[in-house]
């Protein structure tokens, strides 16, 4: 497989970096890493077989800079780019100057990216191929007065979104006909300071939805197989938390549409490479087309744990021009998968992100578990980039299984000296509403947070544990040590003690 | 063997009072109304072993400047730990005292005076050390609660001093 590219330039950090650069040693394809100020000694850079600088902590002038990185490629010898996700993963210029400066860009091709970048001509596409789009305008809206027409044919409530938008920027709810003319303004005001395009275009609101998702994988030669769907229904502010394969509660004939729909709207973008086709699910089963991640996702892993097929292996096959090697029929999803995204941020306080030294890590083990991580033990967490630390998967036979494996490995995980989301996780997966997959996008906004996720007995044993480390401590002091108990006893405490016990 | 020692912990917004005492059968901890037998056996740099009442688990925990990282039974925080001899102290001392007011700083227990760093007309700053007072065999660094003008000093090198006795005055900065 793959056998064309000596050596693969990984335009990412993080924990994608370091999956990419181990898809690669497994390849006998060897990796290039690129790193940032913030990032000098970092694990991906740690693990590649080499490393390169491009530039100071900000993306912009680092992971983004497109001469720098396509410069490091040259010097490297690299034939390839693969650019994991977020930064330059779905820009279409990008995979265009790859192209150009004769590198194979691993994802899918320029002018399909453009396509599918603007959600607008991607719902007239769909529609064409006869893919469920959520009812509403094709076109974006010139004014109050067109909105309002477009409005009363779908009815409310309806969401007013971004043409060029993602992650909720430009968004708005509009519940009745009075709020139209203000919404417009505030979604159009947003999608231009956000995207550089003011375009909004009207939806029915679907209520209670469920972020439903199908992976597919498509070569160069026409073949498109679907690898099972994901549900990534607990989100905060339309960023995805916990997802899970297969989705919960799938009716057989609905999960066979969705997979179908995915298949069709892939062959409908021409498209190539990995790929996610999102749909939202109705409490009532309909499903409509969402939009197409042009990219690999973070959640990718789950279907890998279904299916066994190592999907960051298939981008680069794809890409080297060769054909898939499973048909339909040949892909299979067995039991049951979870992702946990551990993020360094501060659940409780609003998931504002949390950064510094990882003083202490603790990675579970055992049975149906993986972690995909960016940082270990003595990393630190920097301020500059998206505070996802490591992706915590677990499989096992059945969802109840699953759901049990993950509480016992986000059990055995600690990441200590940042603030992190892994009693989120495990708040969230206790919940009889998550158990029952009963839970839509709104869970986090209708449970989160709780007055306590730490039970008393156990606050008791840390608040034991923390003073008889400094009761330990201050008995077998290094020169260095000081009692930090404020101002009254500063430093003299642990010589002293040394010297008169 | 020492005595007792006791901490006041806060584990995110729940707090707790630990007493840990070495008795001949090993330590005894109180927290709050809870006595355990417990033993502490620190494994690696930030790894440890807790045994509380014969049941052992595993602690991972990282002291950093201002406050414990401890994860334990599945779960992390981070607990503030604070002697409880240093609240005392600074309980003893007026925590914010104004700008314009005099402020007198008093022996929060009973010792000896090891060291006075000041003299009467010295400007300090705050935080700066006045003096040193050894008690229960520790020395204690007595600070200046806010920046100010010594303006008297009651007490010198290898004085005995009962608890609550005036050490130091300090009046604000220019005298106003």
């Amino acid at each position: 497989m793959a056998h064309n590219f000596r050596k693969i330039l990984v335009a990412n950090r993080g924990e994608i970096a370091v999956r990419i650069v181990r898809a690669c040693r497994e390849l006998g394809i060897r990796s290039v890493a690129v790193y940032s100020d913030a990032d000098v000694d970092s694990l991906p850079v740690r693990l590649a077989d080499e490393a390169h600088y491009l530039g100071p902590a900000p993306a912009r002038e680092s992971y983004l800079n497109v001469e720098r990185l396509l410069a490091v490629a040259r010097r490297a010898g690299a034939r390839a780019v693969h650019p994991g996700y977020g930064f330059l993963a779905e820009n279409a210029d990008f995979a265009a100057a790859c192209a150009a400066a004769g590198l194979v860009f691993i994802g899918p091709r320029p002018e399909t990216m453009r396509a599918l970048g603007r959600k607008t001509d991607a719902r007239r596409a769909m529609r064409a191929a006869g893919v469920p789009t959520v009812p509403g305008t094709v076109d974006p809206v010139a004014d109050a007065a067109e909105a309002r027409a477009a409005a009363d044919a779908v009815g409310y409530p309806i969401a007013l979104k971004a043409v060029a938008g993602g992650g909720g920027r430009g968004m708005r709810r509009v519940d009745d006909p009075a709020q139209l003319a203000e919404a417009l303004r505030g979604a159009q005001s947003e999608a231009l300071g956000a995207f550089g395009d003011a375009s909004v275009y009207v939806e029915r609101l679907i209520e209670r939805p469920r972020h439903v998702e199908v992976q597919i994988l498509a070569d160069g030669h026409g073949s498109v197989v679907a690898l099972g769907e994901r549900d990534c229904s607990i989100q905060r502010r339309y960023q995805k938390l916990i997802e899970e394969s297969p989705a919960p509660g799938l009716a057989p004939a609905t999960r066979a549409g969705l997979l179908d729909a995915a298949v069709q709207a892939a062959r409908a973008a021409g498209y190539v490479n990995a790929g996610t086709v999102e749909f939202i699910l109705a409490p009532d089963g309909a499903y409509y087309f969402l939009e197409v991640n042009a990219r690999l996702q973070v959640e990718h892993p789950v279907t890998e744990l279904c299916t066994g097929i190592d999907i960051v292996k298939a981008q680069i096959a794809i890409a080297a021009g060769e054909r898939l090697p499973w048909r339909q029929e040949d892909v299979q999803s067995r039991g049951a998968a979870l992702e946990c995204r551990i993020y360094a941020e501060d659940a409780l306080g609003g998931f504002v992100p949390s950064s510094g030294p990882l003083q202490a890590v603790r990675v579970p083990e055992g049975p149906g578990v993986r972690l995909d991580a960016g940082y270990a033990a003595g990393d630190v967490v920097p301020v500059y980039y998206d505070s996802l630390i490591a992706k915590l998967c677990a499989w096992d036979a059945d969802r109840a299984a699953a759901i049990a494996r993950m509480q016992r490995a986000l059990a055995e995980c600690a990441y200590l000296g940042v603030r992190n989301t892994i009693g989120f996780h495990r708040y969230v997966l206790a919940h009889p509403e998550f158990v029952e997959a009963r839970h839509d996008t709104g869970f986090v906004g209708r449970h989160w947070p709780p007055p306590e996720i730490i039970p008393e007995a156990v606050a008791r044993d840390m608040a034991l544990a923390a003073a008889l480390a400094r009761y330990h401590r201050a008995r077998a002091p290094r020169p260095d040590d000081g009692a930090r108990d404020g101002w009254a006893a500063r430093g003299r405490l642990a010589a002293t003690n040394r010297g008169l016990l | 063997m020492s005595g007792p020692v006791s901490y006041r912990v806060t584990v995110g917004e729940q707090e707790f009072d630990v007493t840990v005492e070495p008795t001949e059968h090993g330590l005894v901890a109180r927290v709050g109304d809870h006595e355990q037998r417990v033993a502490w056996q620190a494994r690696e740099a930030h790894a440890a072993a807790l045994t509380v009442d014969e049941r052992t688990r595993e602690v991972l925990l990282a002291e950093a400047a201002d406050a414990t990282w401890v994860a334990l039974d599945g779960h992390q925080a981070e607990a503030r730990v604070v002697e409880a001899r240093a609240l005392r102290l600074a309980a003893s001392l007026p925590r914010r005292a104004a700008q314009s007011e005099r402020v007198e700083l008093r022996a929060p227990m009973p010792g000896r005076v090891v060291a006075v760093r000041v003299a009467p007309g010295d400007v300090v700053e705050r935080n700066a050390l006045v003096a040193i007072l050894e008690a229960m065999k520790m020395e204690n660094e007595l600070r200046a609660p806010r920046p100010g003008r010594v303006a008297d000093v009651r007490v010198a090198e290898g004085d005995t001093v009962e608890h609550g006795a005036l050490l130091v005055v300090l009046e604000p900065p220019s005298g106003e």
